[in-house]
């Protein structure tokens, strides 16, 4: 055990000297907000678990899963990416049957066990743009959420409120019919 | 006089043909699996009216040649997915030994389900070799055609640089590719391996939006085999191939030299794409068993044959002029 | 009766007029969205994380010419109270040429403008542009590049005419000139033998 943490301490500076994981990168350097497919694990595990084989792009009938290029540093270099405001998640989880080495593990396609088991990041709405809060009532983002009434709420005039349970899936972003998205996922890879 | 030698099989020196039948078979599989994934997601979106014209051309052409054999292609067409990297085979999960090692490199833990994946790759490897170099590898292909092209260069008087390296460089490679993708926590090895690029790149420019930077990386490889050494990324650097070579040490299928036929002509030297010597017969672990030799030669002195070892360095040929003078030379002094 | 659908209909217009709201149908999408100057959905979209900064950025009109006016949007957003950056954004943009690389020129310096930075562009010339739009906030210079290709799409990049090139090269000379090539193999092989 500890010789594992002796050699992760020294992955930790080797990647830091290759690729920079984003909250070390330069701050003020552009980099995109990106989805891991559903139920994948936390980022530094999944980097070291994932073999870029594309199975789950190639699965994936929605066709929402794309791969890096060098955007995201050399670590991440043929990983699998969802940028849900192109294309969004639709929670089908053949991307987790297919995965060979369990980077994405193997989660049934039910209510319970995804809400349980995926967390692809958190639905935050931005007031400012949201239609809703403006008085001008859509709904759009509640009625494309694949677990409405758990994951998001609406209030008066179809306002919508994020709950906890959201799995982050990007349907709603995708759907929101304002112009940027009034809603965005933060993604939950951050917090690992 | 001279005993009658052994005739190989005669069906042994068309196996190249069957070679390069095989590769371009795995070529075009590579093609038709996105093609097919995009057809898979034009049937699950249930909206053909709303495709392109091309777009509709492609499901119509994939219809027609998947209607014969499914009625529910977004769920059928699922059978035969991925790439030589790893790939699934109507259920049977196959995966390339180096993702195995380089996973658990990255990793440092063993996840049992994939590692088994490449249990079917391994046993053949330790048995037949390196035969994965040879007979599967979707990039072998290109880089055989780019060897081709290169003599062809040469024959127009083009001088290009051909330099020797050490063998065992490629050993070094796959070391130092491992302990980096430990350190750095990520597999790094699959972003510079050859046929993985070549399958994940053949999907990304038909079902994504164009190619990666993986091609960039394979043009560089081909431009090393052009301008610095022949068929040089998998002779000196390849880290699969090391790592196959290392399994196939004690292979049983081997290529031998009949002795008693060989004339010493040396053309099955040129036409091996590994720079080995099969005149020499000592190939040691980096032959991969392709049978270009066998196909070349001129009086059928190259056969299989099943032994763990090679046999020992058998000296020059029995119809070659070397040997005749020696012959010659014995019956002048028999004579005297 | 009459009196109930009275009482109903004076609940419903002080409701109205409390929340200062006017319902809209919504089908598809929704016009006042996209008429603030032009009434086509953006050619590209797209964001970047920067710092503590969500930039999202959207190019005017759907198909961009050379010749004829456009305009980009930027929003700048803080993360975590999604309030926007009020400071100048500076705008340069350059025509991308494979061989040579051209300087950035001006396009402007915007101001917020209702949580909006406005951009206007009139290339006189077809082809591939970076426009960069720069701003500097907590002693910090950040720079976004975002591509935009004015004029027809083109079919295939530089990538795929290299890749292409090749592959015709290698399946050609492989089999129009195969016995040739293969000849040239032995030959080289046996000027190698006769050196060593």
């Amino acid at each position: 055990m500890d010789r594992r943490k002796f050699i992760k301490a020294m992955g930790a500076s080797a990647a830091a000297l290759v690729a920079p994981l984003p909250t070390q990168a330069a701050r003020n350097k552009p980099s995109l907000r990106y989805l891991r497919p559903p139920g994948a694990h936390k980022e530094a595990e999944f980097l070291s678990k994932c073999i870029r084989c594309g199975q789950c792009g190639e699965t994936c009938p929605n066709r929402c899963i794309k791969f890096f290029g060098f955007e995201n540093g050399i670590a991440s270099i043929g990983t699998p990416y969802i940028t849900p405001r192109e294309k969004a998640c639709i929670l089908c989880m053949k991307c987790g049957d297919v995965c060979p080495t369990g980077a994405i593990p193997k989660i049934e396609r039910e209510a319970n066990e995804i809400l349980e088991k995926v967390d692809m990041g958190l639905a935050v709405v931005d007031e400012e743009l949201c239609l809703s809060f403006q008085g001008k009532t859509c709904g759009v983002c509640y009625r494309a959420c694949p677990l409405q009434d758990v994951a998001i709420k609406v209030g008066m005039l179809e306002q919508p409120h994020v709950k906890e349970s959201c799995i982050g899936c990007g349907l709603c972003e995708r759907s929101c019919i304002q112009m940027p998205q009034a809603i965005r996922i933060q993604p939950a890879r951050q917090e690992a | 006089m001279m005993e009658q030698p052994r005739q190989p099989f005669f069906l042994w020196r068309h196996l190249n043909k069957l070679r390069l039948v095989t590769l371009s078979l795995v070529f075009i599989v590579l093609i038709i699996i996105p093609i097919f994934h995009v057809y898979q997601t034009f049937v699950a979106a249930h909206a053909y009216d709303l495709l392109a014209p091309s777009e509709k051309r492609l499901y119509d052409v994939a219809e027609f040649v998947t209607s014969p054999f499914t009625n529910e292609p977004a769920e059928d067409l699922d059978a035969v997915k991925g790439n030589t990297w790893s790939g699934k085979f109507w259920g049977l999960q196959l995966s390339d030994p180096l993702a195995v090692v380089s996973q658990i490199a990255a990793s440092l833990s063993f996840y049992w389900p994939f590692i088994l994946t490449a249990l079917i790759p391994v046993i053949l490897t330790i048995l037949l070799g390196r035969f994965f170099c040879g007979w599967l590898c979707p990039a072998i292909l290109i880089y055989e055609l780019n060897s081709n092209f290169s003599a062809w260069l040469k024959l127009a008087s083009l001088k290009l640089p051909n330099f020797q390296f050490d063998r065992r460089l490629k050993y070094g490679v796959l070391a130092t590719g491992l302990i980096l993708t430990s350190l750095v926590g990520s597999l790094l090895i699959a972003t510079i391996y050859p046929p993985a690029i070549i399958g994940r790149e053949l999907y990304f420019v038909i079902a994504l939006d164009g190619f990666g930077i993986g091609v960039v990386i394979f043009i560089g490889t081909l431009l090393f085999d052009l301008l610095v050494a022949r068929r040089g990324f998998c002779r000196y650097v390849c880290p699969g191939g090391a790592l196959y070579s290392l399994l196939g040490r004690y292979r049983f299928l081997r290529i031998r030299r009949i002795a008693e036929s060989c004339n010493d002509c040396a053309k099955c030297n040129a036409v091996c794409e590994f720079g080995l010597d099969p005149m020499k017969d000592d190939f040691g672990q980096e032959c991969n068993n392709c049978t270009a030799c066998m196909a070349i030669c001129p009086t059928e002195a190259m056969t299989f044959t099943l032994r763990p070892t090679d046999y020992p360095a058998q000296g020059p040929g029995h119809l070659g002029r070397q040997r005749k003078r020696e012959n010659n030379f014995e019956i002048r002094e028999a004579a005297e | 009766m009459n009196k109930m659908s009275l009482i109903i209909l004076t609940l419903l217009i002080g409701f109205s007029q409390i929340n200062k709201v006017f319902s809209h149908h919504i089908l598809g999408r929704p016009s006042y969205q996209l008429n603030e100057d032009s009434n086509t959905p953006p050619s590209l979209q797209g964001e970047a994380e920067m710092g503590e900064f969500y930039v999202t950025y959207m190019i005017y009109p759907a198909f961009p010419k050379s010749e004829e006016p456009g305009r980009i949007s930027i929003y700048i957003k803080r993360y975590k109270n999604s309030r926007s950056f009020d400071g100048a954004v500076k705008f340069t943009a350059r025509y991308e040429n494979l061989f040579s690389f051209s300087n950035f020129d001006s396009l402007g310096t915007q101001r917020l403008d209702d949580s909006v930075y406005r951009q206007s562009f009139n290339f006189h010339q077809s082809g591939d542009y970076t426009i960069r739009a720069k701003f500097r906030a907590n002693e910090e210079d950040y720079t976004l590049d975002i591509p935009l290709r004015v004029g027809a799409p083109k079919f295939i990049g530089p990538i795929g005419i290299v890749v292409g090139v090749i592959f015709a090269l290698l399946i050609l000379v492989s089999t129009v000139q195969y016995s040739r090539s293969m000849n040239g193999k032995t030959r080289t092989q046996h000027q190698i033998g006769r050196q060593s």
